[in-house]
């Protein structure tokens, strides 16, 4: 069993303070294997945060990163799967299953993570999944002048990916579920 | 505790190279025949040794005094016969004494083991197969608010896994240090793997059942022995059923497939070239038991089949029920059709092709389970050692320690009194002498010999503190020489590991302890080891040892108390390896 944190565009310090008490308080270290995060952080103190929680950190880099080492995408493969990482805001139009559609052919994964939307979705699409984690901090977004804070933690086991997605809905932390069998 | 120093050639020095005599016979003839007259009454041979373990343990009510009185003196290394298995579980109180309730016991229990296992290896993430949708939008169900990874309810499942999680992986850093020179633990080997696995769930479902002493350092070091007997003399009870007529010749190959396995560390890499070329083992049933000891399987079943049938074929006709350690796993004769590996390694060959020989697998989880009662009983009566909140009671292991200096003053006032000058206090070294039963001490053959007695010792743990006695006394010479550093060194890792004197010594102490009249008499512990001339090879516990034991054995006070036994016997067919 691998667990697998996928967060992103948190914003911190432009157009948010910090990530949700509620969501500190619940990632907590040595539970969490890889993190995949989607970018626009946009700060240093929320990279050392996010690599505190666990030591094998993948960052891609958003719109509003400075830090221009980061790739603009990456392929991260855990266990059976191979899953591709991008910020989603070179994907056009924004968010679009087609468009990502043809993002994943290209980077042949079985998953792709991107973000950018401020929206959580998660989509399978020709047996391949797509998973848009939202904004850890719920910033305004590129769409939408506010959003839902949410991340989404994936429990990899074999050809299983069980996808958690945590939202903030009214002070209160939900969690949801999406099963995901890899197709051989 | 301490990672085990077991440096690779001692281990090859009781088991490896052939005995220096052929048989036991001329090993008694090297010794001076007036002792061996004076021997005789009370001397048994080593078959009549084999014989009365065997008309012991095949009595319907087992005579649990006679067996301890028998075992107190070593069981013998019978391969295929698994005497020492069938002891240690009735002496471990893992069998009961009627011998027709074995077979439900270890079934019953077996089955309960298994249970427990799966109910505490909790695995949060399996859920109802409910299959995803295959296209499109995929519905995201809402779940209870325990039952996500990072849930911070302590009673849910996941919190139950992350604990276990915590719990394996303390447990596997001492496991994975776990007897590292001997091949049977070994990593880089398929069945070294597995059986670190075995402990490693052996150790985790006594944790998690015994929350009290929960997991400690050094119960690895007492379950790994145990488990290494009971796993290579897991054909002991089979080879009862079917009336332990194993041929000379299939003990013997039985003995070679122990020997090696015991030797450990390279021997992975003999192994497998074994197991690529069987037309270098001189039958297939040799190389069939050899397998299954050592759980090699997989590498069998890469080979062409018809080869290792054939192979087989001699074996087949010489022994119609040819015991070997797959025997419990076989059921039955097989019908002409099946391959003629069926016959020799029982269900496992049967499978052929199959990836992981379910018969192999089955009489290795029979084993953990066997290993896990027997370690728990073992524990019943050592655990006080292990409890850090007992530590400085008298039960605790500073009170053991204290009543081991006290037998010290009595035993041996002048070592004592050195001893206590130097300000060497016994915890330093007898710690992990006593908590241990001095597993990290001696070399695994040499354990499973003491062990005997210490399980034999219807006093329990008596012995053993009478044990860690004859070791002080035994090098007191050294010792007394010695400044604190010096007696340190030497203490913590014991020079002359002559486990047939120090067993002498610690029987004599026993007798004498029991008499209480400990101390009466001066010890002068060396004169055996320089009294016997020098063998070959400084065997520590062959034949040369045991024959010197013989004639020392003669000036024992005690009748009957006993030097150590041959480990194992010598047949034609023990130098078929190179």
């Amino acid at each position: 069993m691998v667990l697998v944190l996928v967060i992103g565009d948190m914003h911190i310090p432009y157009r948010s303070a910090e990530l949700p008490p509620s969501f500190m308080k619940l990632l907590v270290p040595n539970k969490i294997q890889h993190i995949l995060c989607t970018g626009n952080l946009c700060s240093k103190e929320m990279h050392d945060y996010l690599r505190s929680l666990a030591a094998d950190l993948h960052i891609v880099k958003g719109d509003s990163d400075d830090n221009a080492r980061l790739p603009e995408s990456k392929v991260v493969p855990i266990g059976a799967f191979r899953i591709g990482v991008t910020h989603g805001h070179q994907v056009v139009p924004w968010g679009d299953e087609d468009a990502l559609a043809i993002v994943r052919r290209q980077m042949d994964v079985d998953i792709l993570v991107s973000g950018h939307t401020h929206a959580f979705k998660a989509h399978v699409d020709g047996g391949k999944l797509f998973i848009n984690p939202g904004s850890a901090t719920g910033a305004p977004g590129p769409l939408a002048p506010t959003s839902v804070p949410s991340f989404v933690l994936m429990d990899l086991q074999g050809t299983t990916a069980t996808t958690y997605v945590y939202e903030l809905v009214d002070g209160e932390v939900g969690v949801k579920k999406v099963d995901f069998v890899k197709q051989s | 505790m301490l990672p085990a120093f077991l440096p690779r050639q001692k281990v090859d020095e009781p088991l490896g190279e052939p005995e220096p005599f052929a048989s036991l016979a001329a090993a008694r003839a090297a010794v001076t025949a007036p002792t061996l007259a004076t021997l005789q009454p009370t001397r048994r041979t080593l078959d009549e040794r084999i014989a009365a373990f065997e008309r012991v343990l095949a009595a319907d009510v087992v005579d649990l005094r006679a067996l301890r009185e028998l075992a107190f003196d070593g069981v013998p290394d019978v391969p295929g016969k698994g005497l020492r298995a069938s002891t240690w579980k009735l002496l471990l109180g893992y069998l009961p004494a009627e011998r027709r309730a074995w077979a439900t016991t270890e079934a019953s229990q077996r089955h309960l083991y298994h249970e427990w296992k799966a109910e505490l290896m909790v695995d949060p993430s399996k859920r109802p197969a409910d299959a995803p949708g295959g296209a499109g939008q995929v519905s995201a169900a809402l779940v209870a608010p325990d039952a996500h990874p990072l849930t911070m309810r302590a009673d849910s499942a996941w919190s139950a896994f992350f604990q276990n999680e915590e719990l394996v992986r303390e447990i596997e850093k001492d496991v994975s240090r776990t007897l590292p020179d001997y091949g049977f633990y070994a990593s880089e080997t398929a069945c070294g793997e597995r059986h670190r696995l075995a402990i490693l769930q052996i150790l985790f479902v006594y944790a998690k059942l015994n929350p009290g002493i929960r997991y400690v350092q050094g119960m690895n070091e007492l379950l790994a022995p145990l488990f290494y007997l009971l796993r290579t003399e897991a054909g002991g009870t089979g080879g009862d059923a079917s009336g332990g007529g194993a041929s000379t010749t299939a003990g013997a190959r039985g003995a070679d497939a122990r020997a090696r396995d015991a030797l450990g560390g390279g021997d992975a890499l003999v192994d497998l070239l074994d197991d690529e070329q069987p037309a270098h083992v001189t039958t297939g049933a040799s190389s069939g038991a050899h397998a299954d000891l050592l759980g090699l399987d997989e590498a069998f079943a890469g080979l062409p089949a018809p080869s290792r049938a054939d192979e087989r074929a001699p074996a087949d006709g010489g022994a119609p029920a040819p015991a070997d350690a797959a025997a419990p796993a076989s059921g039955g004769p097989p019908s002409a059709t099946e391959p003629r590996a069926a016959d020799a390694r029982g269900a496992a060959g049967a499978a052929g092709a199959a990836a992981e020989p379910l018969g192999a697998r089955g009489a290795l989880a029979d084993v953990e389970a066997d290993a896990f009662f027997c370690f728990t009983n073992l524990m019943a009566e050592t655990r006080d050692s292990f409890c850090q909140s007992l530590d400085s009671t008298e039960a605790g292991v500073r009170g053991t320690i204290a009543q081991l200096s006290a037998l010290l003053a009595i035993a041996d006032p002048e070592l004592h009194a050195h001893l206590h000058a130097e300000k060497v206090s016994a915890q330093f070294f007898s710690f992990r002498w006593l908590t241990l039963l001095l597993s990290q001490e001696f070399d695994l053959p040499d354990i499973l010999r003491i062990w005997d007695s210490f399980f034999a010792d219807e006093r329990r743990f008596r012995f053993v503190l009478l044990w860690c006695l004859a070791m002080l006394v035994h090098v007191r010479e050294v010792l007394l020489a010695a400044d604190f550093a010096g007696i340190i060194k030497t203490l913590q890792r014991y020079p002359d590991p002559d486990v047939a004197a120090l067993h002498r010594l610690a029987s004599r102490f026993y007798a004498q302890d029991r008499a209480g009249t400990l101390g009466q008499s001066v010890p002068a512990p060396r004169r055996a080891a320089h009294d016997a001339p020098p063998p070959p090879q400084p065997l520590m516990g062959g034949l040369a040892a045991a024959a010197a034991a013989m004639r020392k054995r003669a000036e024992d006070v005690i009748a009957g108390a006993g030097g150590s036994a041959p480990r194992r016997r010598n047949g034609p067919a023990t130098s078929v390896e190179c």
